[in-house]
């Protein structure tokens, strides 16, 4: 009996290795981000494995952008910053000799976004990947540096010098970047600790990012907190602690870190309201110009009127 | 009929009650005092105000049944003992070494021989009363009161112990906690003339402070020189007691209770007395220096009572007297948390503050901070502000004492103009800029108050809710750019704007 079972056990093993020698046969593959995953920034670090000896040319293609990857020598792996866009990704990694294209390799990849009804609930299958793990890591190490090079609380005179800034600078690109980001300090958000809203995610990253973050922002906006806590209505966001769904932490092309123009992250979720007809008949009865943007008249975060009002005189 | 019966009994045991209690009477009297009371209270003269009395459950918490108790018992004792007190206590005899008021010397001629008094007159020149003060027994010619009669030996004292002598007839004795070495040693004729002198209290010397400096100055030649306590009468600043007044302002002559022979404690309580105006200072301040407040030697953590090279009786000069303590973290008084390496900070930052770089002429550390004790923060002189955000229209910052406010207030500057700011794009003045509104930056967000690597204190970290960001500021002959966490890198150009605030 017990000779069966070995037996058994032993076959096994030999069709695993089988399987696994076809597997690893492919000329390009894609170590990261797995199939399916979402991510909830635009931007995304791609790791490709290549068999250098049989490939020309590399080729990285997104919804939005079209690159080649220069290849060097026997360098294995690859990696790629590629910015996305909101909904549903496709990226492909095209391998090419001799002009002619030997393998490919394809990842799905959903960009959700809190504020907007539409990209809120990403498709059933798919989940959220995280990379800084000591185990993902170990295959960056020969070109990059995955310590951690930052002392809390004081900021890199030259932010280049900061390990983190080489794979992750496009996320402070933008126009208006918030401090602590732009200064690379990014353990004082990323605490590796998961707050209420994400313990299922404990431990699956060493920077995740506790959520609801507010505690993480008041901590420097004080002041603020105390003036909103003053008012007798709080706006969902801000009462749920999710300051992140309207600003974006890092940097954003717009005044205020917000992450889209202020007239499109309100009609995100108040997409009732976007209509003319209603926002003339403001017009007519205030007299302002409700035109431009919403908090001409409604306070984003609390007041102490209905609706948010700024001007009560005006109801 | 059992109903009659029963009516019968309650009325004759009703009228014998009545009758046994005296209820007519006490009726009677209740009816006058209630009478009383009612026509009081329509006629009373003052208004009776409504009383609270409903205590809360809070307030009957507190109230402690048993502690009101014991102190009703503790005084009603103490009254029991205050009456027990009075026995007449028992006529002490007064010790030898026991301390007595001093006691006014009466001579009377009457108590000495007639036969043994000498002539002024016949007295050799050397001994004649010139001076004008003369001890008693002198004036009188009653040398036989100290001298004995003996002709082989004339001069000879009546005994070799000096304190015999003069104790005989100054009954004083100096005997407390501390004593003056002569007086212990019983050396009297040290400091007095036995015979005559120009001074009061027989000084051998025209002054007093003349008689002590002859044995406490570092620098005289006399013989006895004190084997401690020496002031250097050298040195260029002088207590004004030592130079104008008296060394009894603070000290006793003889014997004291407390140490140096000082009237009250040395530490401070000695000093407040006559600099009172500091007293209120170190006393009623909001904010106290550590260095007088809680210290071991009080004042004289940094100031010598005597004399000092250096201005306002410092020991050392105006910065290294704050640094010797200032050479470390150091607890605050203020909030409890930890006040920042001075020492350290200034050695690593060579660009200092005016005041500290020219401490003789600017005032050092105290040209900003009361080292007594003040009012505002940090021991400031004048009120700053703490946070990072403020409004600087209407205040009047400390700042603003030395360094012209048109700095901040001038929103365009000629462009010729280097007096006011050299901090301008063009004609923008960005000191403006960075402080004109309700969210004006403090001073402090980019300038180090103490020092700096930089030119014009130019910070190299800013501190933001506890983050530590640097400035990047980098100067150009003509301009300069910076890049803070507020904002991205602005260069700023004097000759050639760059365009900022447009």
């Amino acid at each position: 009996m017990k000779h069966k079972v070995l037996k058994y056990f032993l076959i096994l093993l030999v069709c695993v290795n089988i399987t696994n020698l076809f597997g690893n046969d492919s000329i390009v593959s894609i170590s990261y981000p797995k199939d399916k995953s979402i991510s909830y920034e635009d931007s995304l670090s791609v790791v490709m494995d290549v068999k250098v000896k049989d490939v020309d040319v590399l080729t990285i293609i997104t919804s939005k952008s079209e690159e080649n990857i220069d290849l060097k020598g026997d360098k294995k792996t690859y990696c790629k910053t590629i910015t996305l866009r909101l909904g549903d990704n496709t990226i492909s990694v095209r391998a090419y000799k001799n002009g002619v294209m030997v393998d490919e390799d394809i990842r799905k990849i959903y960009l959700a976004a809190d504020i907007y009804k539409q990209f809120k609930y990403p498709p059933k299958n798919y989940k959220q990947n995280f990379f800084h793990t000591d185990k993902k890591e170990s295959k960056c190490i020969n070109c990059h540096d995955m310590t951690l090079n930052e002392t809390p609380g004081i900021a890199f005179i030259d932010v280049t010098k900061s390990n983190c800034y080489q794979c992750h600078n496009k996320l402070t690109s933008y126009k208006y970047a918030h401090a602590p980001a732009v200064n690379w300090l990014c353990t004082s958000c990323h605490t590796g600790e998961a707050g209420e809203d994400n313990k299922d995610k404990q431990g699956l990253s060493k920077y995740l990012p506790p959520l609801p973050v507010n505690k993480e922002c008041y901590r420097c906006h004080k002041s603020n907190k105390k003036l909103w806590d003053s008012y007798r209505y709080r706006h969902d966001p801000l009462d749920s602690g999710r300051c992140d769904k309207c600003h974006n932490p890092h940097s954003s092309p717009y005044s205020m870190f917000v992450r889209k123009p202020i007239d499109n992250i309100c009609m995100g979720c108040h997409s009732n309201k976007h209509s003319i007809d209603e926002t003339q008949n403001y017009t007519i009865y205030t007299g302002l110009d409700t035109s431009k943007d919403c908090i001409k008249c409604h306070s984003p975060h609390a007041a102490n009127e209905a609706f948010f009002l700024l001007h009560p005189e005006n109801k | 009929m059992k109903k009659l019966v029963a009516l019968l009994l309650t009325v004759v045991l009703g009228a014998y009650l009545f009758q046994a209690y005296g209820v007519a009477e006490k009726f009677g009297r209740f009816v006058v005092i209630m009478g009383n009371i009612a026509y009081n209270l329509s006629n009373a003269k003052h208004a009776y105000e409504d009383f609270d009395f409903n205590i809360s459950d809070d307030e009957l918490s507190e109230i402690n049944v048993s502690k009101i108790a014991n102190e009703v018992k503790s005084s009603i004792d103490k009254k029991k003992e205050k009456k027990a007190l009075p026995t007449p206590l028992a006529p002490v005899e007064i010790a030898v070494d026991e301390v007595r008021e001093e006691e006014a010397v009466k001579h009377l001629k009457t108590k000495i021989k007639e036969e043994a008094l000498v002539s002024l007159d016949d007295l050799p020149d050397k001994f004649k009363p010139l001076k004008q003060y003369l001890h008693e027994p002198f004036k009188m010619g009653a040398c036989r009161i100290c001298h004995t009669s003996k002709n082989n030996k004339p001069g000879e004292l009546i005994s070799k112990r000096m304190t015999d002598i003069c104790y005989s007839c100054h009954k004083t004795k100096y005997t407390k906690e501390f004593d003056h070495k002569p007086v212990k040693d019983g050396r009297c004729t040290d400091c007095h003339d036995p015979h005559q002198s120009n001074t009061k209290s027989l000084l051998k010397s025209d002054s007093i402070n003349n008689l002590c400096m002859k044995c406490h100055d570092k620098t005289s030649s006399f013989k006895s020189k004190a084997t401690k306590q020496f002031i250097n009468m050298k040195l260029p600043v002088k207590h004004e007691p030592i130079e104008k007044r008296s060394c009894l302002e603070c000290h006793d002559a003889h014997t004291s209770e407390k140490k140096f022979l000082l009237h009250l404690d040395s530490k401070m309580d000695l000093c407040l007395d006559c600099h009172d105006d500091i007293a209120d200072e170190v006393h009623d301040s909001k904010y106290k220096h550590g260095g007088v407040n809680t210290s071991k030697k009080r004042c004289l953590e940094c100031h010598d009572p005597h004399a000092t090279k250096h201005k306002k009786l410092l020991k050392l000069d105006p910065i290294k007297t704050c640094l010797q303590c200032h050479d470390k973290e150091v607890k605050s008084d203020e909030d409890g948390g930890m006040l920042m390496n001075i020492k350290k900070h200034l050695d690593e930052n060579p660009n200092w503050h005016t005041p500290i770089k020219k401490p003789e002429k600017e005032g050092g550390c105290s040209a900003c901070h009361a080292p007594h004790g003040s009012d505002n923060f940090s021991i400031l002189r004048k009120s700053f502000t703490k946070n990072f955000y403020d409004n600087f229209d209407n205040k009047d910052f400390f700042c603003f004492e030395c360094h012209n406010k048109t700095k901040i207030s001038m929103q365009y500057i000629d462009a010729e103009d280097n007096n006011v700011t050299n901090f301008r794009d063009g004609e923008v003045n960005l000191h403006h800029l960075h402080v004109n509104d309700r969210k004006g930056r403090t001073c402090r967000a980019c300038h180090d108050e103490h020092a700096s690597k930089y030119e014009h204190l130019i910070r190299s970290y800013t501190d933001f809710n506890g983050i530590k960001f640097p400035l990047r500021f980098i100067e150009t002959p003509e301009g300069g750019s910076c890049a803070p966490a507020c904002h991205n890198k602005f260069e700023y150009d004097r000759v050639r704007p760059k365009g900022i605030g447009k």
